[in-house]
């Protein structure tokens, strides 16, 4: 089966997953799937630039982070803000930030537009816990949860069934945004932008700008990802923009296979599985996922999609 | 006499102390196929690279139908209207041949880029046309990096074709070609002359002379003569400086 | 401020950046004359911490932590380049990123299993408990001038070995122009296994020595691997002479940024990292020569 048609089966096998989620789980696991579903969104969003567009960003939670913190900031303190006002706000502040790291760092080739990315993250990780502005390292809190309010209408999401479902919409619609695109002449030319770079400027285009638009749109999905997070607790806070986090996103697009849009889905979820498992059974599973790991880069070096893919292409040979 | 759809004056480049082309004045005219010829090192791919926007002249200016291209980016020279090969062969690893040359085709469709390259019919019409004419029409489905030296050659001419570009700078075309696929290449520029100005690097000298309607022979980055096949054949420089080497 | 408490503030500056130059000068290698980036070189300096603490706990001396720090040290380096980096030859950084921080679990996760969760501290030597009068009210612990010492003597050693030995020209010419070095007849494995094992062996000697100073708790290396990436850049990847400087400019900020300007030096050191990125990614101290 081709890399392509086992993407799409991921795809549409996790989003059924995902709207069976409300009907067949309560309580304590809808909020670990409300988690799940948004790690997987954040994963999807930053495997759109690691991908595609091959740049490699240690820093994307910085936009994560700061989609959050606008939300808080912007929150009202007495009463539910609105879906419909303050997501914009937080996703384009998101998208700005990143237009701005995105000018300065697509200059760069390589390994400094990784240091730079990661010394951005860092930048604003201490921007939040050092100068004092929203709460400093203890954070800020939210109040209440937003509701999604239109003229006459005013839908809650304090039920976390409810809330879940908005979560698994929003995922599923950047998701849907990132195959999209992946599979676009906007997606053919970043590819060839980096598999042959003189080549794609010799055709009339601008790797820069190409790129740019990639980061950009991928920063603003992953500050929808933040805005959800903190909707979900009601809480921000500096280490969410610490550059452990932008590493950890990172790894899991790596382990699920940056070159398809379900891989880091793929991986966001398999790694928070993992965790909620295996921590009943040891507290230190930890070394097992970092085991795991280190077994995954020299055995499928491209991540878990793409090495399924080859092995059902084999199966599929051998029985031909 | 009609204006020049390239002019190049007074072009240099220096590498530090050293000076790869050296006041060299080109000018391309539609309808016509200039060669470039010279011993090796002497400084062909650099004046092509100027050209093409790959490196900044030290000194001089490059113009494009009257217009001052010498700091224009390589894309931008590229939607001006230049199409241009490379030395090695240029192309995208893993991408159908098809559609390396439809992105060659899509010639920057604004709001088009949000469907997928197969879905554009106008830019998969050009796309097949141009692979057509090159010989790879069945070999469309294959991907680039699978093609032989050959097919690779012909696979980036059909890619600068869809562009429809106005000027065509052709660096060895034929190097690693065999006779039948030269044979193919040769008719081919000779097609394309009607509708570009040419620019064209070649080793093979009997092509040259088949193909030309100047040339100009560059030696230790200097222009050392510049005409008609005719008149370069017998001139004295031109002798001196292929002495020892493949006689015409 | 009095002169003795800035002459205090400045050896403060001068003693955690010689720590984080040891640290550094292994990041720097790796990436500069392997193009490696291992994100696990912090976790292998908090080793080289948890070790000085278990010695001390076992074996009652410290000293002895020292020439263990360097075998250690070096054999993990080896067995890392041998059995897991090599694997990698040739690939890109991604490989690198997610094969670092595998071992960054590794390691995190079994520091927990075999020490636990809390701090710990460890005595510094009693041979240097003491501390150096400067004046009447100043004193200067003798312990974190032996670390100076240590610092210098590295630098010192290395700047010779890379001067004047022959290993010191091919890891340069490596650290330069890789693929010219290669060209010219240097032998890659071993100089890479060599580079590893030194590298990571730095990291895990500074661990030891810091570990009186800032004692021994599950996370400590991560500080250290983002500021040993700013110094690197500061400096030059692959510039050991770099790093020295740009590791004495991060203790400065470090030293007198906490008194001064809390708030800000942090900002100010990325801000900083970034702008050296953009204007001279060949590092500050190095010619435009590469």
């Amino acid at each position: 089966m081709s890399q392509d048609r086992v993407d799409a089966s991921l795809l549409i096998l996790l989003a059924v997953a995902a709207l069976l989620v409300p009907f067949v789980w309560s309580g304590y696991e809808i909020k670990l799937a409300t988690t799940i579903t948004i790690q997987a969104g954040l994963a999807i969003a930053l495997g759109f630039v690691v991908g595609p567009a091959g740049l490699i960003s240690l820093g994307h939670a910085a936009f994560y982070g700061v989609a959050a913190y606008l939300f808080a900031m912007v929150a009202a303190e007495s009463e539910p803000a609105n879906v419909f006002t303050t997501a914009p706000i937080a996703i384009l502040g998101a998208a700005a930030l990143a237009a701005v790291v995105g000018a300065v760092s697509i200059r760069s080739r390589g390994l400094y537009f990784i240091l730079m990315t990661l010394a951005f993250g860092q930048l604003g990780y201490h921007f939040f816990h050092d100068t004092g502005i929203g709460g400093s390292a203890d954070g800020t809190y939210i109040n209440f949860r937003p509701e999604l309010r239109l003229p006459g209408l005013a839908i809650s999401l304090d039920k976390a069934a409810s809330f879940y479902q908005f979560v698994s919409v929003v995922v599923l619609a950047v998701a849907a945004l990132a195959w999209w695109l992946r599979r676009s002449a906007f997606g053919s030319i970043l590819v060839a932008a980096r598999d042959n770079e003189t080549r794609t400027r010799a055709f009339g285009y601008s790797p820069y700008l190409i790129r740019l638009v990639a980061f950009v749109i991928s920063g603003a999905m992953a500050g929808a990802m933040g805005y959800l997070t903190a909707a979900q607790h009601g809480f921000v806070a500096p280490q969410m923009l610490a550059w452990q986090n932008s590493a950890t996103v990172l790894v899991t697009v790596l382990i699920g296979g940056k070159d398809t849009t379900s891989g880091p889905a793929l991986g966001a979820i398999l790694l928070l599985l993992a965790e909620e498992v295996l921590q009943r059974t040891t507290e230190h599973w930890l070394i097992g996922v970092g085991l795991i790991i280190v077994a995954l880069v020299i055995t499928a070096p491209n991540g878990i999609v793409p090495y399924l893919a080859q092995a059902l292409r084999s199966k599929r040979v051998q029985h031909a | 006499m009609p204006e020049p759809a390239l002019r190049a004056s007074n072009l240099s480049k220096s590498f530090g102390g050293l000076v790869a082309v050296d006041r060299v004045n080109l000018d391309l005219f539609q309808a016509e196929v200039h060669a470039v010829i010279g011993p090796n090192g002497a400084g062909k791919t650099t004046l092509l690279a100027m050209l093409a926007g790959d490196l900044s002249p030290s000194s001089g200016t490059i113009e494009l139908a009257g217009h001052d291209v010498t700091r224009q980016s390589v894309e931008a020279r590229t939607r001006s209207g230049i199409g241009r090969t490379f030395q090695r062969s240029a192309v995208i690893p893993r991408f159908a041949a098809l559609d390396m040359v439809r992105l060659a085709a899509l010639n920057n469709a604004g709001l088009a880029l949000l469907s997928s390259l197969s879905a554009n019919k106008p830019a998969t019409a050009r796309a097949r046309a141009a692979l057509g004419r090159v010989g790879l029409a069945e070999r469309e489905s294959v991907a680039a990096d699978v093609l032989s030296h050959g097919e690779k050659r012909r696979l980036e001419i059909a890619a600068v074709l869809a562009l429809e570009p106005k000027i065509l700078l052709l660096d060895e075309p034929l190097a690693g070609l065999g006779a039948d696929e030269s044979r193919d290449v040769v008719a081919l520029i000779e097609g394309l002359k009607r509708d570009c100005a040419i620019m064209l690097i070649e080793h093979d000298i009997d092509v040259v002379f088949a193909l030309a309607d100047r040339i100009t022979v560059l030696d230790n980055g200097r222009m050392i003569a510049c005409g008609a096949p005719a008149e370069v054949r017998v001139s004295e420089a031109v002798q001196q400086a292929y002495l020892g080497l493949d006689q015409p | 401020m009095s002169p003795f408490f800035f002459f205090v503030q400045l050896l403060n500056a001068v003693q955690y950046g010689l720590i984080l130059y040891l640290v550094a000068s292994g990041l720097t290698l790796l990436l500069g004359i392997m193009g490696v980036i291992n994100l696990a070189h912090g976790a292998f300096y908090m080793v080289g911490a948890y070790m000085a603490f278990a010695v001390v706990q076992h074996l009652a001396s410290f000293w002895l932590a020292l020439p263990l720090a360097i075998v250690l040290g070096l054999a993990l380096g080896a067995l890392l380049e041998r059995f897991l980096l090599s694997r990698l030859e040739g690939a890109d950084h991604l490989s690198q990123v997610l094969l670092s921080f595998g071992l960054i679990l590794i390691i995190n996760e079994g520091q927990r299993i075999i020490f636990g969760n809390d701090p710990h501290g460890i005595d510094v030597p009693p041979a240097l408990n003491f501390s150096i009068p400067l004046s009447d009210t100043f004193a200067y612990p003798a312990y974190r001038l032996f670390v100076c010492a240590i610092g210098i003597a590295f630098a010192v050693g290395v700047s010779l070995v890379m001067a004047r030995t022959r290993i010191g020209m091919m890891l340069r010419a490596s650290a330069e122009n890789r693929p010219m070095a290669r060209a010219l007849g240097v032998n890659a494995k071993r100089m890479y296994l060599g580079v590893t094992a030194a590298g990571i062996a730095c990291a895990v000697l500074a661990g030891v020595i810091a570990a009186p100073i800032a004692s021994v708790y599950p996370g400590m290396g991560d500080q250290v691997l983002i500021q040993s990436f700013v110094v690197i850049v500061l400096g030059g990847i692959g510039s050991l002479p770099g790093a020295l400087v740009g590791a004495m400019l991060l203790g400065l900020v470090d030293a007198f940024g906490k008194q001064f300007f809390p708030n800000f030096a942090a900002f100010l050191v990325y801000a900083a990292m970034i702008a050296v990125l953009i204007a001279r990614p060949q590092g500050l101290f190095r010619g435009t020569g590469t």
